[in-house]
């Protein structure tokens, strides 16, 4: 609802002068780009001066003087003027100016004119994340959007990083500066080869990039282009938020600060203790132990994610999470290590980052992390890791390939240390059919699904969290024909507990294969044809990125109808390469009985760019290979 | 919908009552069920909800109750009660524990009272814990300027607790009450809305969506309700087992099919004194807006439109021609920035400067500049399908959230709607086709059906080349309608060869454009492309078999479930033609060739037919596909739907050539 009566009767219109500029532009022209600075560029950045203020360890300022030209319709998204801010943060001042082709000023805002919203991350319930926001939009290109922003951060845990360039977009100037009043900052360059001319102002050190003529970066699907952008990470010394005071300049100094935030917070109430010392009374294995306490938390808590200030780091008390049932990654993650302290189990949170595609950069601590899980110790040397947030992964399962190197943070400080691998090996789906097919090519077929590993997850999350008649439902929506009966389907397999989830059923889909008057056309795979299809390239520079490894298997016992020959059996293609290789093979058992059989693994998550059109070709071999038909004549036609 | 409602009629109202007390529904005959924290063990220990076994959650009742009270100090203040129970089925319906109420903070300000939210659960030994929760879990989050959002995460929820949920809402009376949501994402067991309101105040309702009221009544009552005695009505609504709402492919918009219940405000007749229009029949509605702050006297022309206005008619003739390069100007130069809404924010003048707004605002600019270019225009309002339709017997302006532009020239007259670069004058949104338009015209009130007046076809002609080395061939599509309007908008979105590959083939089609032999595109004629392709899943053999449904080809049924609940909505008639030349090798024969079929609907509302022929070195296929009709109701869904089923049978046919022995 944008009007309505009850609104509009109350609109207020406020005279306004335009703001000055606290900033003077040095470029005089905007619309005199080199040429091979428009190559490829939706955007040009004409001039940027980007400033960061470390006063000390429990403030900065953080100033933006930027000009940028968009050039089409394409970046129309960066002539919005944007800011974001928190409870441990605020902005001074917001000023912009749109400047059409001809350098006339067409439209002047400041800080009053900004939309200013809470910011859905997506996965939060309730977070203290603003943006304030003024939006341009120009009818005729080029056009240039100045402005200037001022933020105080009041903590220096997280600093902004300098990203002097968006994906496909050029740079004329730009300049990023770092003054440090003995903190002890730090920063680290990736794709980015620009010196540092240093300046000694005896309180403060004062470190300059320049970053200028540079053409555009083209974004690339399958890659996180933001990760190969150049750009400068920014982490603190010696920090301060909310009171705690921390250390990044290593890992162990960061992990302890981390450790400590927790440390007073996983005191158990009464009544946990007696629920635990009930669960576990008279179980001696440890790695029972660990099980059983797992489940109870699975099953009694939900995750909510709830960030407030500090809230973002520092867990909710175990007891919160006992009286409420409920927590955010940290939290629940939290609950679970009260749980082992108390029973005498050693096990420690380790910090990681779920999202983004890049590695740790060890040789530079600092907050490089976005979420926590938990890494058991067993008396015999076992390591058992936990993915506390999830309702249904069974231990040592932390669902999405997590193969990368973590912060595991315990009294004494943080170690670097790496999580379980996800690799084809052990990230697993094995199909096996049995499928009847009568002359009008409906079919009786009998399937048997097994998933391990990291493709687990997402059968556990979408057939546990349902009743028994929506998994019926699932199982139907994921059969490939129009018309189709179900006689048994059996989830029994589906269970949490288990390292193994399973799947059986019994169904009967009509028009499976097609007839005609005298032909049968038997598609041999038709339950797992791959989707995947990458287009024709011209170049490719960055790497592409699966979700993780995987190996798949399915074999399929066909039986046709008596009176037919086969006029045309396919020839695969069957490719290997270094990365991935697939096989399907076609042999006769029996008289009417064919076993068709299909391997496929992807060996590698990451895949060099210089590969691209070996994967290209791969896929479609792969491709075409799934949708091949066996044909069957009628042997008195 | 309004003959849903089911009367009482001659059965006394205290039977009915006893019938379907809700105590009675839900297996309670002493307590009140609605009294908050008695909760009755059926509901406890309910682990299905039978009437739809794959619910993640049901509504147990959903309770609501407006009414207005007076007081010296803040005078009219609408109090609405909110009382609901929700039984978690599965671990799917948790998210329904975090609870979000969404609330105006200012202009004007909605607070929320009374605020009581507990889960319920039943422990090993039978018992009942109750967890109310407190400040902890409860948050306020200011989402815009003017909106707020009450958040709360209910403590110890699972797989089975009971949530219940009570508040109350209050805000300054302003001649509206809440609509009455019967139907949600989720069944609802009970749903019940009861409106008091005061003798003074008269207002109108309506239910809308696809089920039925249960139960409704209206009484008369007298009460006291703060420093006043209030007479008034009291009217009561009730729906049972109510499904959640439909997912269903082919619809207009879920939103619009919702049931729920609206009311209106129409006059107040202040106790004594004279009587205050809200609204009073629709030439009120029409002079009021041409006055209103936020509509008429938002229609403003400034020098620098008249100029734009001379420059783009410059020379131009006829009043036609002039028309069109206005549309186009604005069309092209303004851009939407996706609001609807019948109100502006700012004037035409101000909006064409900064070529932005919304819809209403940017058909305002093209009203001003055919105004001034001497052109009969007016603006014609309406409700889009997510507004929902319009009551035409109800002369209440909050029904409407769209203006366009009304056009009468002396030989023709044109609806016209500028908020897309990629739509001709002649094409409207499809979002507010078949929906009814008011004129604001002074002193007249004219009413008018929006509707489609373009074709929308697709004629493709297809060579096709068989070779033993493989199959290549070549299209030439002509498209008018919507189907010119999104190839134009895919197609200048990205480069062509790839964005026609999605769109003639789809992804992962084995079909492969090679070249892009030529596009032209007139905005008003329609869209043709030129393109040669060839297939890249060719297999080496003696017999070769060929599907000839290279293109439109409909693989899967879009019609999957059994029951239809809302109708199917095309919005508007189309066809799609393929005629289809393919050559075969030197010294092969056909050796199956797929049978001809016509299929009509019963009331031939559609059809298809595909006709394939041999002859002389080739082969020729005619293939057709009509739907005459905009909609199809819940009653023809079988008949559509098995003539989908033919269409999948018959585009899965393949043609087989075999070597001349």
């Amino acid at each position: 609802m944008k009007y309505s009566l009850i609104i509009v009767t109350t609109f207020l219109f406020l005279a306004c002068t335009p703001p000055r500029f606290l900033y003077e532009f040095s470029t005089q022209n905007y619309y005199n780009t080199p040429a091979d600075l428009l190559d490829g560029a939706h955007s040009t950045i004409q001039e940027s001066d980007i400033e960061l203020i470390i006063h000390d360890r429990s403030k900065a300022t953080y100033r933006e003087r930027v000009a940028v030209t968009i050039h089409n319709e394409e970046h129309q998204k960066y002539a919005d003027v944007y800011e974001f801010y928190d409870q441990l943060s605020s902005i001074e001042y917001m000023n912009a100016r749109l400047i059409d082709r001809n350098g006339k000023i067409v439209e002047t805002y400041s800080m009053k004119d900004a939309g200013d919203y809470s910011v859905n991350d997506g996965v939060s319930f309730f977070s203290d994340n603003r943006v304030k926001v003024l939006e341009f939009y120009h009818p005729t290109y080029p056009y240039t959007i100045e402005y200037e922003i001022e933020k105080t951060l009041y903590g220096t845990l997280n600093l902004p990083d300098w990203y002097p360039m968006q994906p496909d977009q050029s740079v004329v100037v730009s300049r990023f500066s770092i003054t440090d009043y003995n903190t002890g900052v730090r920063t680290h360059p990736v794709e980015l080869n620009s010196e540092v001319a240093v300046i000694e102002g005896g309180e403060y050190t004062t470190y300059r990039w320049d970053y200028n003529n540079q053409t555009a970066i083209e974004t690339e699907p399958y890659s996180s282009v933001r990760d190969n952008l150049p750009h400068m990470l920014v982490a603190p010394g010696e920090f301060e938020i909310e009171g705690t005071v921390g250390d990044a300049r290593t890992w162990e100094t960061f992990g302890k600060w981390y450790y400590d935030l927790g440390a007073q917070t996983r005191a158990l109430p009464d009544a946990a203790k007696a629920e635990i010392d009930a669960l576990v009374k008279g179980v001696e294995n440890e790695r029972e132990i660990v099980a059983i306490l797992f489940n109870y938390l699975q099953e009694k808590n939900r995750y909510v994610s709830i960030q407030l200030g500090i809230g973002g780091w520092k867990p909710f008390p175990a007891e919160f999470v006992f009286d409420n049932s409920y927590g955010d990654c940290k939290a629940l993650t939290n609950y679970m290590l009260a749980a082992l302290e108390y029973v005498g189990i050693d096990a420690h949170a380790v910090l990681i980052n779920a999202s983004a595609d890049r590695p740790l950069i060890e040789d530079f601590p600092g907050n490089q992390f976005n979420h926590v899980v938990l890494r058991v110790t067993l008396e015999n040397g076992e390591e058992i890791w936990l993915e506390c947030t999830s309702k249904y992964l069974p231990p040592n399962n932390l669902g999405n390939g997590y193969s990368k190197k973590a912060l595991l943070v315990s009294a004494e400080g943080g170690t670097v240390v790496e999580t379980p691998d996800v690799t084809n090996q052990n990230n697993k789906k094995v199909s096996v059919y049995s499928i009847n097919i009568d002359e009008q090519g409906h079919a009786k077929i009998e399937g048997e699904l097994a998933y391990q590993g990291a493709s687990q997850g997402r059968v556990l999350y979408q057939l546990l969290s349902v009743s028994e008649a929506k998994k019926t439902e699932w199982l139907e929506d994921m059969l490939p024909t129009d018309h189709k009966s179900i006689e048994l389907a059996d989830f029994s397999g589906v269970d949490s507990k288990k390292d193994i989830t399973s799947i059986k059923y019994k169904a009967q889909l009509d028009h499976y294969a097609r007839s005609s008057s005298k032909r049968l056309y038997v598609p041999l795979n038709k339950l797992n044809r791959t989707r995947i299809d990458f287009k024709d390239v011209e170049t490719r520079n960055l790497p592409i990125r699966f979700r993780y490894a995987y190996s798949e298997s399915d074999s399929v016992l066909l039986n046709f109808p008596e009176g037919y020959e086969i006029e045309s059996r396919p020839l695969f293609t069957n490719t290997s390469t270094e990365f991935a290789a697939y096989t399907q093979k076609l042999e006769r058992i029996t008289g009417n009985t064919y076993l068709y059989i299909r391997t496929m693994e992807l060996k590698e998550r990451e895949i060099a760019p210089e590969l691209y059109d070996d994967l290209r070709n791969f896929y479609q071999d792969l491709r075409k290979d799934d949708y091949q038909q066996l044909v069957l004549v009628r042997k008195d036609s | 919908m309004q003959s849903l409602i089911k009367r009482a009629g001659a059965v006394s109202t205290l039977l009915i009552l006893t019938l379907i007390s809700p105590n009675k529904l839900f297996g309670q005959s002493t307590t009140n069920v609605f009294d908050y924290g008695d909760i009755p063990r059926s509901h406890l220990e309910m682990t299905v909800y039978e009437e739809d076994p794959t619910a993640d959650a049901v509504i147990l009742f959903d309770k609501g109750n407006s009414e207005i009270r007076y007081s010296n100090r803040k005078g009219f203040e609408l109090i609405t009660s909110r009382h609901k129970r929700i039984k978690i089925l599965e671990d799917a319906g948790v998210s329904l524990a975090d609870i979000s109420i969404r609330f105006r903070h200012e202009d004007p300000e909605q607070e929320i009272d009374k605020l009581k939210v507990t889960a319920y659960n039943v422990i090993e030994n039978g018992d009942v814990v109750a967890t109310e929760a407190s400040k902890e879990n409860i948050f306020e989050e200011e989402e815009t300027k003017n909106w707020s959002v009450q958040k709360i995460s209910v403590p110890n929820v699972s797989k089975g607790t009971i949530i219940e949920v009570y508040y109350e809402m209050t805000m300054e009376f302003s001649y509206w009450y809440p609509t009455w949501y019967f139907q949600t994402e989720i069944p609802t067991i009970w749903s019940e809305y009861t409106a008091k309101v005061p003798e003074y105040f008269v207002f109108n309702y309506q239910t809308k969506g696809y089920e039925n009221l249960f139960f409704e009544e209206a009484n008369t009552y007298n009460s006291r309700m703060g420093d006043d005695f209030q007479t008034g009505k009291e009217l009561y609504f009730a729906m049972r087992n109510v499904k959640a709402l439909p997912d269903e492919p082919y619809i207009k918009s879920r939103k619009a099919y919702e049931a729920r219940l609206e009311f209106q405000f129409t006059s107040v007749k202040v106790p004594g004194g004279r009587t205050y229009m809200y609204t009073q029949g629709w030439e009120h509605v029409i002079s009021d807006l041409l006055k209103s702050n936020y509509f008429g006297k938002r229609l403003k022309t400034d020098n620098a439109m008249v100029a734009e206005m001379q420059l783009e008619t410059y020379g131009l003739e006829s009043d036609q021609e002039k028309m069109r390069a206005l549309y186009n100007l604005v069309s092209k130069r303004m851009e939407w920035d996706g609001y609807s809404g019948l109100f502006m924010d700012k004037n035409t003048a101000k909006v064409f400067k900064e070529a932005k707004g919304s819809a209403t605002e940017i058909n305002m600019v093209l009203l001003q500049l055919l105004k001034e270019a001497g052109l009969n225009a007016y603006p014609l309002i309406t409700s889009t399908h997510k507004n929902g339709e319009i009551n035409t017997l109800l002369g209440v302006i909050d029904q409407f959230n769209y203006a366009l532009v009304y056009v009468d020239l002396e030989d023709d007259a044109f609806i016209l709607d500028a908020t897309d670069p990629d739509r001709p004058y002649n094409l409207l949104p499809e979002y507010v086709l078949r929906t009814q338009g008011l004129l604001i015209y002074e002193d007249q009130v004219i009413w008018m059906p929006i509707n489609n007046v373009s074709q929308n076809a697709s004629v493709k002609t297809v060579l096709v080349n068989i070779t033993e080395q493989g199959i290549t061939g070549s299209i030439r599509d002509q498209n008018t309608g919507y189907f010119a309007k999104e190839l134009r908008s895919e197609y200048l979105a990205s480069d062509s060869v790839n964005s026609l590959q999605e769109l003639v083939f789809q992804n992962n089609s084995f079909n492969k454009v090679t070249t892009v032999t030529g596009v032209q595109d007139n905005e008003e004629q329609g869209f043709t492309y030129q393109l040669e392709f060839e297939q890249t899943d060719a297999v080496d053999s003696d017999v070769i078999y060929f599907n000839p449904m290279v293109v439109e080809q409909v693989s899967r049924n879009p019609f999957t479930m059994d029951e239809r609940f809302f109708p199917v909505d095309y919005l508007t008639p189309f066809q799609k033609m393929v005629s289809m030349n393919i050559s075969i090798p030197q010294g092969w024969v056909i050796d199956e060739l797929p049978k001809p079929i016509i299929y009509r609907m019963p009331d031939n509302s559609a059809e298809f037919q595909r006709i394939l022929q041999a002859g002389n070195g080739a082969i020729m296929m005619r293939y057709i596909l009509k739907v005459n009709k905009s909609q199809y109701s819940p009653n023809e869904y079988a008949a559509l739907k098995d003539m989908y089923d033919q269409l999948v049978n018959t585009h899965a046919e393949q043609i087989v050539l075999v070597k001349e022995s």
